[in-house]
């Protein structure tokens, strides 16, 4: 009698202990927390992670030696602690600009030989067709990419994000004729879009992250859209109706927030998009203008040359890969942690 | 069917009305004047102003705007200022080069993606599923125009197994194919012509494929019905071709049909690699010679070529869906 009570109270307490579990990881299964738990355990998405964090750092040092070290310069303040552009490149690595009259253009890397002489560890990856050291213009270049990806990702998703909702909230026309804008955006092959944009408006890297960001916008709207239109069927949006929040308090406060993770997703997917359609602009011309560099156009600079030298070709590219598969890895990791049917 | 594909080309008019919109007050902004690209860059007053009449330029912009769109909706896309010939006589005579390699590209594409995707869902978590997707995450994240470059590092300047440039059609005539004295000669030269552009344009459209069709036939491998096909003892085979398979294409063949504009974009690059003379140059060297007309024909013909892809799209999906031919059937 004692025994088969114990044990009842055992397999009640035990059937309550696994509800109240399963309770809980219903419950953490949304949220932030549980999303970067879930990052935490996948090691890929941590790999792709860190490549983020590392061409990040790279991207602010670049930045911070080339252009805010170049500004402050210009005040004696400064000046004399012996701030000035390129310092961490001339001090810490190699020279940025080679000295004139020692120009030795299109060294292979330091390992091989090839018609123009033997490598040198002063120019560890070789040197380009001016004679310019590559590792230090992919150092710049990484900016370049970084700074193209966010900025223009941000622009689309911030409008696309803001159309998408809109449009799926108040449905008729105002959906119709949004989604069809939208469509039009994307029936322009978007490299055509943005050349075309660029030709008409100016060819320099604000211009490319505008247009790219334009042309990334249905992407968004599309995707925010498809969720929005179930979001709002809602009872707390209805509630909030109710209770006399204004439409745009509603959008802003509740419908996009609690559409937002796949919008999350396909932003770090986008940004590794981004990278290689302004790689592709740059290829062709169309982007940062020399002598600036950027990956993009070292490639473009890199074609004449194939046939002497080609490690010239070879190190923009694996830059690019690089810095794109960390973006892909960090999105199919949120997007695994985000979505548990794909998961499990 | 008929009455949904009625709506469907409705709706892809005002979709036409915006592109066409777009592309004329993009170029319109394009800074230069269209007369000295055509005369120079000094002409004499009145062959300037001979140039404007016949052009119909000294007219405001809506005059300008309207006439296009009455001469578009007629199907004619104006003459190009540089080359002198109609925009559509270009379109005709570069078209075929560019359809050549997308079709090669989407073959090589869907041929390896579809096996792939499919094997490394059946297979998850296993060596081949691993490989798989080492294979589609390189491919995304590689740009197009490198795997070009690399491709001819390697096979035309090493090897010296593959031409670096240009294509040949496998219809051209054999008398003006160089080294080629058979219809034979023709279709192998054209074939290694082929190969690595339709590489360069094909890997990404291959990985893309590859990754959105491995995810959607583990989700069909998920449902309900395959558990229960699986306690019934159907074999795992069949399971896979006849319950997961076709309930599986429906998310791909969306990524295809939006793939197709990517393509065409990055059919720019292949042929700028390759030097391929396309419609991707052709509209690359319009914008850069501000000829204004062949580039909203152009862009409009790409335009066009995607509304259309977008409604074949949804029209496959009523065809694909079992749910559509499961009443019939049953």
């Amino acid at each position: 009698m004692a025994t088969s009570d114990t044990q009842s109270d055992e397999m009640l307490s035990s059937d309550r202990g696994e509800g109240g579990v399963e309770e809980e990881e219903i419950e953490s299964r949304v949220g932030l927390s549980y999303t970067l738990l879930q990052i935490q355990r996948d090691p890929t998405a941590l790999v792709g992670l860190a490549i983020i964090t590392v061409m990040t750092f790279i991207a602010v040092v670049a930045y911070l030696d080339a252009v805010v070290f170049d500004y402050l310069a210009n005040y004696s303040f400064f000046a004399n602690l012996g701030v000035e552009q390129y310092w961490f490149a001339n001090t810490v690595w190699t020279h940025p600009e080679n000295d004139p009259a020692d120009v030795r253009a299109l060294l292979p890397p330091a390992w091989t030989e090839n018609a123009f002489g033997a490598g040198t560890w002063d120019h560890p990856l070789g040197t380009d067709h001016r004679g310019r050291d590559i590792l230090v213009r992919l150092f710049y270049g990484t900016r370049i990419a970084i700074q193209v990806g966010f900025i223009s990702t941000a622009i689309g998703m911030v409008f696309g994000t803001l159309i998408g909702a809109v449009a799926g909230y108040y449905g008729g026309w105002i959906d119709d004729a949004l989604m069809r804008g939208a469509e039009t955006l994307y029936a322009i092959p978007f490299l055509v879009l943005v050349i075309a944009f660029m030709a008409a408006f100016g060819r320099d890297l604000t211009y490319a992250m505008v247009g790219v960001g334009i042309t990334t916008i249905p992407v968004f709207s599309r995707l925010i859209r498809s969720r929005v239109v179930s979001v709002r069927e809602e009872d707390y949006i209805e509630a909030a109706r109710a209770a006399g929040v204004r439409d745009r308090n509603i959008i802003l406060r509740h419908v996009i927030p609690n559409s937002f993770a796949p919008v999350l997703v396909q932003a770090t997917l986008q940004i590794g998009v981004s990278i290689l359609i302004v790689a592709g602009l740059s290829f062709l011309g169309y982007g940062v203008q020399p002598p600036k560099p950027s990956w993009g156009q070292m490639l473009s600079n890199s074609r004449g040359y194939m046939l002497p030298d080609p490690w010239f070709s070879v190190w923009p590219g694996i830059a690019i890969l690089i810095t794109v598969v960390g973006f892909n890895l960090l999105g199919d990791g949120l997007r695994d942690a985000l979505d548990p049917r794909v998961n499990n | 069917m008929l009455s949904y594909t009625v709506r469907r080309v409705l709706q892809a008019i005002p979709v036409m009305l915006g592109i066409v919109t777009i592309t004329f007050l993009l170029t319109d902004a394009i800074p230069g004047d269209p007369v000295s690209i055509m005369l120079g860059p000094s002409p004499s007053a009145e062959q300037a102003a001979a140039i404007r009449a016949k052009y119909g330029l000294d007219q405001p912009l809506y005059v300008r705007y309207v006439n296009y769109l009455a001469d578009v909706v007629q199907g004619d896309l104006g003459r190009s200022l540089y080359f002198g010939e109609p925009v559509t006589q270009k379109i005709m005579e570069r078209l075929p080069v560019t359809l050549l390699l997308l079709v090669s590209s989407f073959t090589f594409a869907l041929a390896t993606a579809i096996p792939l995707g499919v094997i490394s869902a059946k297979r998850r978590n296993q060596p081949t599923d691993h490989v798989s997707r080492v294979v589609a995450l390189m491919g995304v994240s590689t740009p197009s125009f490198w795997i070009g470059l690399l491709l001819i590092i390697a096979f035309s300047f090493h090897l010296n197994l593959l031409p670096a440039t240009d294509l040949i059609m496998p219809w051209a005539d054999p008398a003006s194919v160089e080294g080629a004295s058979t219809r034979w000669d023709v279709l192998v030269t054209a074939g290694e012509h082929l190969i690595m552009p339709t590489i360069t344009l094909g890997t990404l459209q291959m990985a893309a494929v590859t990754r959105i069709e491995r995810s959607a036939m583990l989700e069909v491998l998920n449902e309900e019905y395959v558990k229960l096909a699986r306690a019934y003892g159907v074999g795992e085979s069949t399971i896979l071709r006849k319950h997961a398979f076709r309930n599986a294409q429906l998310p791909v063949i969306t990524v295809v049909g939006l793939q197709l504009t990517q393509a065409l974009g990055g059919a720019v690059l292949t042929e700028t690699v390759f030097s391929i003379n396309g419609m991707g140059r052709l509209i690359i060297r319009a914008i850069n010679n501000q000829d204004y007309e062949l580039v909203m024909g152009t862009t409009i013909f790409f335009g066009l070529t995607f509304v259309i892809g977008v409604i074949l799209t949804d029209l496959s999906y009523a065809y694909i869906d079992p749910r559509v031919t499961y009443g019939e059937r049953e």
